[in-house]
């Protein structure tokens, strides 16, 4: 029986980070190693514990699994706190509590995020949200669209965190599809859908309609079909993606680098994680898998696209972070190609291996936990994505491509009249939705010119006919190795893929616009109403 | 000599894109030039490269069990 001091009232307490704070109090574990660096690397100076934490999620499995065990667990928690800002102490936090805004700004701003410690020995790490590395390269940025702002309240001031929850499976409640599935699920693309759902919960939705007679709890592991019920009972719709890479007998094993690549990009830019499903490189194939959950990339700068040609533009992206719970959350993968047995020739196939960056001060940085992790092989993408999202991400995909391989014919003879180099046409494309296209997509890509914001703006709104709530969409452009957009396509994503439904297009030059009518004749495609965009 | 910025189609600013082919006159002739290649175009080598993107989902696949 749970003994009556768990309940009893604590005072915070406060640590320098390093040795001899409360994580490092915890076992040892390659989770623990890893976000002792990650918060070193985000010099971390001070921990704040809350002695005393009821975490929803520990309740939950609290609530399905470890209150009816005979060892007694607690259904309290502990929450550490990191800040950056060695100045943060008892005075600092009595201050912020007492409404001094300075003092409140201070811890603020150097809040750093927060770990949830479970009464589990075995696998105490709960939720944890950790603030994202410095962005060093803002022009060519780390993609984060999934991650959302966490608030934390502790004696009567506010703290904010951007991140995206992590936690480490317990198997009681939750195996690794679970976690997977629960940090897909903390996406802010679903803000303003649902409640945000427990393991405990995920477990149960994945076993209401597709048990075929499995044990619920203790959480061994889930079907991707549980995996597809679990996301429909949220209400959001399951899309599968399967490895387009095939072996000599036919058995579907892995992914190309450009499908790849570019559908997890397309994906995360819309604000969607992306569950990985595989195999370890080194374990046997017929052992089962594992998940993990990729939350961001690093956008690649694009490269000189061979005239004529066309090139997927996140098909060279080189890194992705991944939420996986054999690690931590935000691990930086990656990607490679290699060879292996079996394959068609020529074939090669992708894999991702953990690849953190290089340490501020590499004389003092901690060991790297991630060494010595094998390469895994994704060989199947699920997504979550919204009810009215009929088309297909591919769809996008094959589209932008065929239209970029005229428009690149079209580059090819006016290159010959202007007499300067000829280039090929990249294909970039994601979901937004329509206020966000407009209110967020359009300032960053024509912003510095005011009035012609404001006219495209109000021709999307007055006369083009009503658009649905989220778009697919679609941007071309030129091949240079500048990233100059050339033209933006915006699909009707409430409709099917074969009816190929266009709202409307966005030339970025006059010259694009006078070509757009022969691309459709030639190609026998529609591309909805003309906004200009020049 | 300063490193130029690289950027995305996404990130990309206005001042800084390539307008190599905005003072192309467009005249009948070029017209009807691209008009004449655009017919050339062989689609269905892009229809090979697209097949990547239209992999089926097998029951094999629903029915294997993760984690």
């Amino acid at each position: 029986m749970p003994s009556k001091s768990n309940h009893s009232p604590k005072p915070l307490r406060f640590f320098d980070f390093g040795s001899s704070d409360p994580l490092s109090g915890l076992r040892d574990s390659t989770q623990v190693r890893y976000l002792q660096r990650y918060f070193a690397e985000l010099n971390a100076a001070v921990v704040l514990e809350e002695p005393n934490y009821f975490d929803r999620d520990y309740l939950a499995e609290f609530s399905a699994f470890y209150s009816v065990s005979a060892a007694g667990y607690p259904n309290i928690c502990r929450r550490l706190h990191f800040f950056s800002d060695s100045r943060v102490n008892r005075t600092l936090v009595e201050e912020a509590a007492s409404g001094n805004e300075e003092a409140a700004k201070t811890l603020n701003s150097s809040y750093l995020g927060f770990i949830v410690v479970r009464p589990i020995p075995a696998a105490p790490l709960g939720r944890t949200i950790v603030r994202w590395y410095e962005d060093r390269q803002p022009s060519i940025p780390r993609n984060t669209q999934p991650s959302r702002e966490y608030r934390v309240n502790i004696a009567g001031f506010q703290l904010t965190v951007r991140g995206l929850a992590w936690q480490e499976q317990d198997t009681g409640v939750g195996a690794c599809a679970t976690i997977a599935l629960w940090t897909m699920l903390h996406s802010s693309a679903f803000d303003d859908h649902h409640a945000i759902p427990t393991t405990a919960d995920i477990t149960r939705a994945a076993h209401k309609n597709a048990s075929m007679g499995a044990r619920m709890f203790p959480s061994g592991g889930l079907r991707h079909d549980q995996i597809c019920e679990a996301i429909k009972e949220q209400n959001l719709s399951p899309v599968i993606f399967e490895g387009d890479i095939k072996n000599k007998s036919g058995v579907t094993v892995g992914f190309s680098r450009e499908r790849f690549a570019s559908t997890c990009a397309a994906l995360i830019r819309s604000g969607y994680p992306v569950l990985f499903s595989g195999v370890f490189l080194d374990d046997d194939p017929t052992l089962s898998g594992h998940a993990m959950c990729a939350v961001g990339f690093r956008s690649c700068s694009p490269g000189v696209v061979k005239a004529g040609d066309i090139e997927l533009q996140e098909s060279s992206i080189e890194h992705l972070y991944i939420h996986d719970d054999n690690i931590g959350p935000s691990v930086r993968f990656g990607i490679a190609e290699i060879k292996v047995n079996g394959l068609m020739r020529g074939d090669k196939i992708m894999v991702i291996s953990p690849s953190a960056p290089p340490p501020a001060v590499p004389a003092s940085a901690l060991p790297d936990s991630t060494d010595g992790y094998p390469a895994f092989r994704p060989t199947t993408l699920t997504v979550a994505v919204h009810n009215d999202l009929r088309i297909s991400p591919d769809k996008l995909h094959e589209s932008g491509m065929f239209t970029a391989k005229f428009l690149s014919t079209v580059i090819l003879v006016l290159a010959k009249e202007a007499r300067t180099d000829a280039f090929g046409v990249t294909v970039s494309t994601r979901f937004t939705k329509l206020a966000d296209y407009v209110n967020r997509e359009l300032k960053e890509t024509i912003g510095t010119n005011p009035s012609l914001l404001g006219r495209v703006r109000l021709q999307l709104w007055e006369t083009v006919p009503p658009m649905s709530l989220h778009l697919g969409l679609v941007r071309l452009g030129l091949g240079d190795g500048d990233g100059t957009p050339l033209l933006d396509i915006l699909y009707d994503t409430t409709d099917t893929d074969r009816n190929n439904p266009v709202f409307a297009h966005i030339p970025y030059h006059s010259w694009v616009k006078s070509f757009v009518p022969q691309i459709a004749k030639a190609s026998d495609r529609d591309f909805g109403f003309c906004v200009d965009g020049f | 000599m300063q490193k130029k910025e690289k950027y995305t189609v996404w990130t990309n600013p206005m001042h800084n894109w390539n307008r190599a082919f905005d003072n192309v006159t467009i005249t009948p002739d070029v017209e009807k030039a691209v008009e004449k290649q655009l017919q050339k175009v062989d689609s269905k080598k892009i229809a090979e490269r697209a097949k990547a993107f239209t992999t089926p989902v097998t029951s094999e696949t629903l029915s294997k069990t993760i984690g």
